[in-house]
């Protein structure tokens, strides 16, 4: 008899554990982050904070996915998921991609969930000042929230500057002075004297060396204004650079990378996001600086990076993609991420704040140029329209043909009316 | 063959649908646009550039993938056996290693800061050329990656056809008194005939292939379009703007003309094999 009862309390046992356990599933949301940070470009980072994501918030389970091939290429994948009925939960997207994807890629905006969190208000006004915006369609809808900003940096070698006869304590600050230190490096050392970032993808070194000029690519309507003077002057001196100074090689982005670790190449204009990457690489003394300015114009510098989608299509997985974000862009996300990776904090007072990243600042001063130029971020224009992203290579090949010695003027003229006819305009 | 329908010629049929209409891949509208697509497609300056291109990377490849080894194989028989071997492991290293790899060890190869052809420029007393970023140099620096990579499979290639030219003929001609250029000029080569067309259709459907990691990885497409191609065009129409449907249009003209090729090829190859037969 008593045996029977005791096995009868063993079943009744085991019955409540599996049903207590499939409660406990019922309740734990699994959610997918599909994010670009590869292992040597902030992986680890990532993997950190979705750790300590599942430490506060146990009934959710997040698997983070780095997709290969930029935010091009998580874009693609994104919209095959989509196409196939199983998308991600959340996606970061490039900024370039950012007005697509408001249009075009069924996500839940952000701000959805206003009325449901009486928090919301205090998140969205941690931020700083005018990140946001990098979210926000025409309407001003918050869709998304910014995770990453980066700016381009002059990033250079106070060892060739040294050997040069310039003094690295005080670096160029004008695009004037670039010019100057970079003939006295190729006069002096041999080596070349800079380099500036380029793709065939987009524009955005570009847009801050022509915004910070007062001209603009796109104008605030949205028109093309490629072929006013102030963009006219801008490339003409990057033109000069290359073709009359023989100051700047024309290469690819990969060979200046290349160069410019192997320490032959004295300055090199290039985003933030992968200063650790580069303070890791270069056996020489590698300092930082703000990026140059137009004599007294004020500087302008576009916002490289990344802002999050929900794209979920269950409630329950909307409700956890949006807790997930509210941690990435948290005081304690943003130090995780800031640390690994090379990107700017975008909320308010964590530089500053030893529990965060006081420290990590104190013992990086080659993260004090970009962040003091968080002030002169503006948004990093994407080209609209069904036909933008051809619109933006058709540019980059301008840049291209005038770095290889074409008319400036007569090169950005024809180009502008194919820009036009592009963009409908 | 269920696989066969499945991942090759359901692809294909929709492909050909879809080169009727206008899509970018993740809007579920999919509007019919009728002819305009190709319509478009005769008119477009970067197309009518990636055609001129691959007709032109075709043909460097060809004289780079098929003199070249066959030089090198005849080359090999004046040697000694053991030189040989040697040379046959060193010629076929490339071709082992991956797309990908090749592509980074040639961007340092060509780097003109501190690369290594930069290098020996520079011991010349002469200003390093910028290889990938001159138009006029990009895509034969793009067809040199592949045919280095190439090279190994066609080399062996021949030199295994070379080895199986039956002796008895080479030592009749020698009686005969054929020496040297003759014996080439008359006897071996048109033996080695059949391998020739055989290397030479293989190399052309393996430039279509190989050709687009490199000008992905090295110069996407640039500088001014100057190293694209129609592999390339394709993949940046749909994948890079969008544009589904005139990429799908490029890519069943690419087909056509591609079984045209083929088909030509064919008919070639079954005359020269024809004639090794009579």
């Amino acid at each position: 008899m008593t045996r029977q009862r005791r096995s009868w309390a063993v079943l009744g046992l085991m019955t409540a554990l599996v049903l207590c356990t499939a409660g406990i599933a019922a309740a734990q949301v699994s959610i997918e982050y599909w994010h670009i940070n590869s292992a040597t470009f902030g992986g680890a980072a990532v993997k950190e904070a979705v750790e300590r994501f599942q430490e506060l918030h146990p009934d959710i389970r997040v698997t983070d996915r780095f997709q290969q091939g930029d935010y091009g290429g998580l874009l693609n994948n994104l919209q095959a998921a989509l196409a196939a009925g199983n998308p991600p939960a959340v996606a970061q997207i490039g900024y370039n991609y950012r007005l697509f994807a408001f249009e075009q890629v069924p996500h839940v905006p952000f701000e959805t969930f206003r009325d449901s969190d009486p928090e919301y208000e205090t998140f969205i006004a941690s931020f700083v000042e005018g990140v946001l915006g990098l979210g926000q369609d025409a309407s001003g809808v918050q869709r998304a929230i910014p995770l990453a900003v980066s700016v381009p940096l002059l990033y250079y070698n106070a060892d060739l500057f040294r050997q040069a006869g310039l003094d690295p304590d005080n670096p160029p600050r004008t695009w004037e002075e670039v010019r100057q230190a970079a003939r006295q490096i190729r006069e002096r050392t041999g080596q070349w004297g800079i380099g500036i970032q380029i793709t065939s993808a987009n524009n955005w070194v570009p847009q801050s060396m022509v915004e910070s000029n007062g001209g603009w690519l796109l104008d605030p309507q949205g028109r093309v204004a490629i072929d006013s003077p102030e963009v006219i002057e801008v490339y003409k001196f990057w033109q000069d650079l290359a073709q009359r100074d023989r100051t700047l090689p024309v290469v690819t982005d990969a060979e200046y990378e290349q160069a410019f670790v192997a320490g032959r190449l004295g300055m090199y204009i290039k985003t933030s996001a992968i200063l650790q990457n580069f303070a890791q690489q270069a056996n020489f003394e590698l300092r930082t600086a703000p990026f140059p300015t137009w004599g007294d114009k004020p500087r302008r510098v576009a916002a490289g990076g990344n802002a999050l989608f929900i794209t979920a299509r269950d409630p329950a997985q909307q409700r956890a993609a949006y807790e997930f974000i509210k941690f990435l862009t948290s005081k304690e996300g943003q130090t995780i991420w800031v640390r690994g990776t090379g990107y700017l904090p975008i909320v308010k007072g964590v530089e500053d704040d030893p529990q965060y990243l006081a420290g990590f600042f104190a013992e990086n001063p080659l993260m004090r140029a970009a962040v003091a130029q968080l002030p002169d971020a503006v948004p990093w224009a994407p080209f609209p329209g069904p036909r933008g992203f051809e619109a933006e290579t058709t540019l980059a090949e301008a840049r291209e043909a005038i770095l290889n010695g074409a008319d400036v003027e007569a090169t950005l003229r024809e180009t502008a009316a194919t820009l036009r006819r592009l963009l409908g305009q | 063959m269920a696989c066969l329908a499945i991942f090759v010629y359901r692809p294909l049929l929709e492909t050909l649908r879809l080169s009727f209409y206008e899509w970018n891949m993740v809007s579920p509208t999919q509007t019919y646009v009728g002819w305009r697509n190709y319509l478009e497609l005769l008119e477009n300056p970067g197309v009518r550039r990636a055609v001129v291109n691959t007709g032109t990377y075709a043909l460097w490849l060809g004289a780079l993938v098929l003199v070249l080894p066959t030089i090198a194989a005849i080359a090999l028989t004046y040697m000694r056996r053991w030189w040989r071997r040697a040379f046959r492991v060193v010629l076929f290293l490339p071709n082992i290693i991956s797309l990908a790899t090749a592509g980074v060890i040639w961007l340092w190869i060509y780097n003109p800061i501190g690369g290594l052809l930069a290098s020996v420029w520079e011991a010349l007393g002469r200003f390093p050329v910028n290889w990938l970023s001159n138009p006029g140099t990009a895509l034969g620096a793009i067809a040199v990656i592949v045919a280095w990579k190439a090279f190994g499979y066609n080399f062996l290639l021949l030199t295994a056809g070379l080895a199986g030219v039956p002796q008895e003929i080479v030592e009749a001609a020698r009686v005969d008194g054929a020496e040297g250029w003759a014996l080439w000029r008359h006897i071996l080569l048109p033996l080695l005939g059949p391998t020739i067309v055989f290397v030479l259709s293989a190399t052309l459907v393996m430039a279509a292939e190989y050709v687009f990691t490199p000008v992905h990885m090295l110069t996407e497409g640039g500088p001014i379009n100057a190293s694209t191609n129609v592999v390339f065009e394709i993949w940046r129409q749909a994948f890079r703007w969008f544009r589904v449907g005139y990429s799908s249009a490029i890519a069943v003209c690419v087909f056509i003309l591609f079984l045209v090729i083929t088909t030509v090829q064919l008919l070639v190859s079954e005359r020269v094999v024809s004639y090794e037969e009579r």
